[in-house]
This record gives C-alpha cells, structure tokens and sequence, in this order.
C-alpha cells in the first residue's frame, strides 16, 4: 500500500515555522524519532527517496546546513546535487528568475535554497513548480534550525510548554532569532530578548507597538544578561554578526564580551538548570565561552546531531512517497 | 472645425464647486465659456453627460526614461499612458542617461518629445552633474533650454552646502529645487527596500525610517528659510514629514510639498502580496516587489496624515512618480528590485477614492491636480477658462473598473493593485484642442 501522506495542513513548502502548528510540529518530531535510529544505525539508507533529486542552492556561505541537507538525502538514498553561487551562473549575471527556471527544468523534485536575500525562497516558491525549503534567508527565517532546536529540546529537556528561553545576542539581523522567537512560541515557551538597544528588533520585542495580524508573539525584552537568565531553563546564543552591521552599533568587542558574553560568571545568576543552545557558526570567545559551550549544559552538539533527522524527515513529509509505519 | 463640449459638470480649475456649462473651443484654445448657441452644424459636438470636465491634469513628477531606458518606458508610450490618465502636461525626471544636467540634454529631450510626445513634456533638469551630489549644474543654461526646476530624483541632494548652494543659485533663474528626501545615514547607506516597522522587522527587511525622510526635509526648510531659494519637496510620505511643514507654515517659509496617489492610499501591507485578510503567516506571496516603491508605501496613520496636508493645504500638489520598469527589474527578490510604480493610468481612480471615501473634495483634489501645479509651473495651463489653452479632461467620477496591467499602455506593468477595483475612469482627454485619447476610440494618431 503505497498512500501518498501530506498529514500537514498546506504543506508544500516550508518557508518558515509561522505555517506550521503544534501538532504539525509534533507529528515532525515523531517522523524524526523514527529516521534517528535510520541516521544513527549501521546500515544508514533506505530507498525512501531513491530516484528523487534534491537540489541545495546555496547562494550563501554554509557548512552545517548544506552537509545535513546532504547527508539526510542521501540516507533517504535521493540523489543530491549541490550548487552554490560561486562557479554557477550567478557569476555570469543569470538573474535568480532564470536560475530557478533552470533549476526545475532540469528535474529536480526539491529545492533546498539559503540566499542572502530575506524573502528570496517565497519568490522562487511562487515561480517554480517543486516544494521549496528555506535553508535560510538573509535576515528572515531559517525554519529547519528553528525545528532542530526544539526537537532537541524536546528530546533532552522535554515539554516546551512554560520553558522560558532566553535568545541572547543580535537578534535584529538574525533570521535565527526570528524563526527561534517564532517556533518556541508555538510550542508554549516563554521568551526574553537579550541585546545590546542597537541590537535590539525594537518594533517586534516592544510588545506596544501596533502591529498587523500576520503572527507575533508577545516577548520580552532586557539588556542586562544576569536578569534575563535568572529564570531561564534555556538561552540560546546568537551568533555575534560582525560581518553584517554590528561592528557599528557596539563600541568595540570588548565591551560587547564584557555585557553580553555568556560564561560562568554570568551563568552563576540563574536560578534553574540552564540548557544552553547554539544555531552556529560560534565566534567562540564573543559571545560565549569555550568552557560553557563545552560543558554539559551545552546542547550544541546535540542539536548537529539531530539537524539529520529533522531534515530527513521534512523531505520525506514533502516529497515522499511513503507513510510513516512503511518506513 | 471648432468643438464644444456639452453637458457635463464643469470644473474651472479654482472653483469650489462644478458648475453646469459649455466649453466652445477654437484651434489650440477655449474660446468660450458658458451657455453656448451655435448652429451645431458648424462644430464637432462632444457630449459630456454624466461626466465631469476638468482641465487637464498636470503632473511636476514623472519618470519617461527616455533616452536610456527604452525597455521601461518611452517618450510615445509614456505620454499615451499619460493621455489615458487624463494627463496633458507632463514633467520629465532627469532620471535618464544621459541625465538631463546640460543644455543639449535638455534641447535633445524637448526634440524627441516634439516628435513623439502625445501631451506637454516638460523638462526637469539634474541638481548636479550627473544627478552625483557634487557640483551644481548651469542652472541659467538649463533653464533657458526650458528646465522648469531641478532635481536629482531618485538620489536625495544629501551634501548640506551643495543645498545650500543650489537653492541660492536658483533664485536667479526663479526655479524650485525638487529635493528627494532620504538622509542616507538614517536610511542606512541606502539599504532600506520598505517602511520601517513592524513589518520590515518581521519580514527581515532593512527599512526606511520616516525619521530619514522628515530629517532632510527639515534641513531642507531651514535652508529655504535662510536662502529665500525656492524649494519643493517631493512625494512626502510620513507623518513627521507634515509636521515639519506644519512648521515651516507657522514660520512663513516659502515651499511646496506634493503627495503621490499611492501614498495617499497604499499601506506597507501591500508588501506582503495578494493575501487574506486574517492571514496569520506570511504567505507565498509575501515580499512582492511591486509594492517596493521610494518612498515606501507606509501605515493608516502616515496616509491620514497626507489627507490631513491636502486638506490643510500644507501639500498642494498631487504627483504621480509615474514609474514605470521592465519585466526583469521587478522579477526578483525585495532587495535587488527596483523602486517604483507605473502610475499614470490609475492615478485618478486611486485619488478618487479619497473623494468617495469623503475625505477630501473632489475640488480639492482637482486642484491639486490641475490649478495648484500650473501656478507652481508658472504656466498659463490648468483652468477652464477663455483664452487657455483647450487641454480637458473627463472623466467619469463613478465608473467601476478592475486594473489589469495587460491593458497598460505604459511598459511598465510594475504597480501593486493589478486586480483592485477603482472608481472613476476618464473617458476623454484633449490636448491643445485635439482629442488625443476617448475611451472608446482609443489614440488619435
């Protein structure tokens, strides 16, 4: 029996978590369970995707992503093809209209895309003809992070309900800290905003400014690190951008560490287990320390580890051919 | 052969009301006005029943793209596209290449447009060289090529002493400076795509603050205050911007403001595309770079404040920064898309609605269009009256219509209400006594 299952409500493409719900969130999770003992086993493939062709369209700088979108493909035995700006025709000054043209034509049954352009995965979504996953988009969303770190959460911690998490760092050019703020929301927890004012989202942690209808949970923000950990369970560091605006809106990096670091000394004002969360790339030494990021509270590596599953199952969810009890 | 235009409702141009009369017109000019006998054997009769007869519209703000940009636009469909939107006289930017900062770009646009031109095209000439912000122009040579004023549109003339200079130097040719109000430090080095806000912090979008628009307009008041220079702000769009003229009113200060029709109607939620209205996520629509205009589309509270500069008159004129692209500038994200709105044809539903919305006069808004720029132009153009020039619009005020862009004669295809409903179509548009668009004939070549 081969039933073609879409147990998600729209799910065509996953363009950010604001599309999916607690239950859709909760049925990823039970797909994952499952393909983490496949990614974890010894024989590590099965033929759910074979003679499919995934394609990973990086048009920005990406280690982590890119190897787990690959990985996760090619377990599930697709074929994986990967293409990034440099050496393609973006070089040549083929607009992304054309590119992604391309792209379908030549048959592939899925896009993974990172781009530096916010937004740049709903303008190839409406133009192209194959589900489209945002593996980020500059300063917007990165879903899949978003959906590892609360699978891993979820498995390390438990229930996500009541959690209150702390996203520690330049949240206003993160499209981590927006997916992050969005998905644990979703999934009940509490959240607090911890930045530097100029590195501070001010319309979307400032709880009175009007806003439209399109999903905005109602957060905190605080720019002192040892208030905002006091109750924390979690606090999740955002990568220190200094590539991007930031060497402007902080006086130099060594206040920045002085304020915002988080290290055992600042560690020291929370009052519960802290869990420690980490999107990567780290600037290890900026905006956490070593010895923290490598302790037993950190979750960094289990969140590499996990990234696998999540991603497997997102592709089987959108173009496999299986249910879940087949595989 | 002489024509009348009988029947309709009849605005003058500076009226409060529409009165019901004839308009006799002979050769290029309106003759007559009033109640008309004559054999009608001897004139070609255009009936007017129902309609509304206004002079033509005149705009200070468009962008033609020729010579440069053929692909987005040219000099011929252009000004039919301004023609079917009931324009007659027309104001170039120098956004072209090669900009129009000097005498022969000036004379070879005012040739082009000779032959081609379907309604007036009146030329507006660069700042600075280049339209770069660094040297003033030969503003006397420009001026005497016929340069109505300048402006570096498009770019803001950001360095203070090069303001400063121009609008002392324009006084000896008694020329506004247009100015683009952008500060590109509070506009981060230009980056902003949309309003910032909510939206832009939602959608990961680098915004415009009104902060950046109103900090360089108050610049700009003051130096007009200091200098005496005449000075025009273009297409404001926040509330704060109004504040400052509220200002530079109470003071005396010489200038004047224009306000497009889609700042007057448009929020920022255009960005987000076709969507419902209680949509919770973003959408696959989301990001549509045909609402990406500068300045960008902004809230509810900057659109009353726009209403509210109209009706006090701290903004006097309607402009449309007709903008018109190619397929291939808006085919693309939000941040490599180019700005703009291809304008002309839907300028008047889209104004008209403030009128059935009963927020501002329908005089009001006429004004603003045809009267109000003509003194600003200093030309003998925007009224119904003996002796000027016979350039009309009518229009039907309630004519329901859906926008299609595959029925733009402008190239430009790029505006976010493609699919809307307006009200208010024009039906016919005369330039200097010729029909040059009717509804049903469409161009007269």
């Amino acid at each position: 029996m081969t039933n073609k299952i879409k147990p998600l409500t729209n799910f065509r493409n996953l363009l950010d978590v604001d599309q999916l719900n607690k239950s859709d969130i909760n049925y990823i999770f039970e797909y994952a369970d499952k393909l983490q003992s496949i990614a974890k086993g010894s024989i590590r493939k099965i033929p759910a995707l074979r003679g499919k062709t995934i394609l990973n369209y990086f048009a920005e700088p990406s280690t982590r992503t890119r190897v787990s979108f690959e990985n996760a493909g090619k377990i599930l035995s697709a074929d994986v093809i990967n293409m990034s700006s440099s050496g393609s025709s973006d070089e040549k000054g083929e607009s992304l209209f054309n590119s992604v043209q391309t792209l379908e034509s030549i048959g592939a049954n899925l896009l993974v895309m990172r781009h530096f352009d916010a937004g740049a995965p709903y303008f190839v979504a409406r133009n192209i003809g194959i589900p489209v996953i945002n593996a980020g988009d500059g300063s917007h969303a990165h879903p899949t992070q978003n959906l590892i770190d609360l699978y891993t959460v979820h498995k390390k911690v438990g229930n996500i309900e009541g959690l209150n998490l702390t996203v520690l760092g330049d949240n206003v050019h993160s499209r981590v800290a927006r997916s992050t703020i969005i998905g644990f929301s979703i999934m009940g927890a509490r959240i607090t905003i911890c930045a530097p004012t100029t590195m501070d989202a001010q319309y979307l942690s400032d709880n009175s400014v009007e806003r439209n209808q399109i999903y905005w949970p109602e957060i905190k923000y605080s720019d002192d690190l040892r208030y905002s950990l006091k109750n924390a369970d979690l606090v999740m560091t955002l990568r220190t951008q200094f590539e991007r605006k930031s060497n402007y809106v902080v006086p130099n990096i060594n206040e920045y560490t002085r304020l915002f670091k988080l290290n055992e000394d600042s560690l020291k004002s929370c009052e519960k287990e802290i869990k420690i969360l980490h999107p990567g790339p780290v600037n290890l030494g900026i905006e956490i320390d070593g010895y923290v990021s490598n302790s037993e509270r950190s979750l960094i590596n289990d969140q590499v580890q996990n990234s696998v599953a999540i991603r497997m199952a997102l592709l089987l969810l959108l173009i496999g051919d299986y249910s879940l009890d087949q595989i | 052969m002489k024509k009348i235009i009988k029947n309709g409702q009849v605005f003058d141009g500076i009226s409060d009301k529409l009165i019901n009369v004839d308009i006799l017109i002979n050769g290029k000019f309106i003759e007559e006005v009033g109640k008309i006998e004559i054999n009608e054997k001897d004139v070609e009769i255009i009936d007017a029943k129902g309609y509304i007869v206004s002079p033509g519209f005149i705009d200070i703000h468009s962008h033609l793209r020729e010579p440069g940009y053929e692909y987005k636009e040219t000099i011929l469909t252009g000004t039919q596209a301004a023609a079917k939107g009931g324009f007659t006289t027309i104001c170039s930017m120098p956004t072209t290449i090669p900009a129009l900062d000097s005498y022969d770009s000036i004379e070879y646009l005012k040739d082009i447009c000779a032959d081609r031109a379907k309604v007036k095209v009146l030329p507006i000439g660069a700042v600075t060289e280049n339209r770069e912000g660094e040297k003033i122009v030969e503003m006397k040579s420009l001026a005497d090529a016929g340069a109505i004023g300048f402006s570096d549109d498009g770019e803001p003339v950001s360095d203070n002493n090069i303001m400063k200079t121009a609008l002392e130097y324009s006084k000896m040719v008694s020329r506004p400076i247009m100015n683009h109000c952008d500060d590109r430090q509070i506009n981060f080095k230009g980056q902003g795509v949309m309003n910032e806000g909510y939206l832009s912090q939602r959608l990961g979008c680098a915004g415009i603050p009104n902060a950046a628009e109103a900090s360089m307009l108050s610049r700009d008041i003051l130096l007009a205050e200091m200098t005496g220079g005449n000075y025009h702000a273009c297409h404001i769009s926040a509330k704060q911007s109004l504040d400052i003229l509220k200002m530079a009113k109470s003071r005396g200060i010489k200038y004047t403001a224009e306000v497009t029709p889609h700042h007057l109607t448009l929020t920022e939620d255009f960005i987000l595309g076709a969507f419902e209205g209680d949509q919770k996520q973003i959408g696959e629509n989301a990001y549509n770079t045909n609402a990406k205009v500068f300045p960008p589309l902004r809230t509810d509270k900057d659109i009353l404040s726009m209403i509210e500069g109209i009706n006090d008159d701290l903004i006097t004129i309607i402009a449309t920064d007709h903008a018109p692209h190619g397929f291939e500038d808006k085919m693309t994200t939000i941040n490599q898309a180019a700005f703009g709105i291809s304008n002309f044809e839907t300028s008047l539903g889209s104004v008209l609605a403030k009128v059935h919305l009963k927020q501002i006069e329908l005089t009001k808004i006429l004004k603003c269009m045809t009267s109000n720029p003509a003194s600003f132009l200093n030309k003998k153009i925007g009224r119904i009256e003996k002796n000027y020039p016979a350039d009309i619009a009518i229009f039907d005020l309630n004519k329901k219509w859906i926008v299609d862009t595959n029925n733009f004669v402008s190239k430009g295809k790029n505006t976010p209400i493609n699919g809307t409903e307006l009200t208010g179509l024009i039906t016919t548009t005369l330039v200097d006594g010729e029909i040059i668009y009717s509804i049903n004939g469409e161009f007269n070549e």
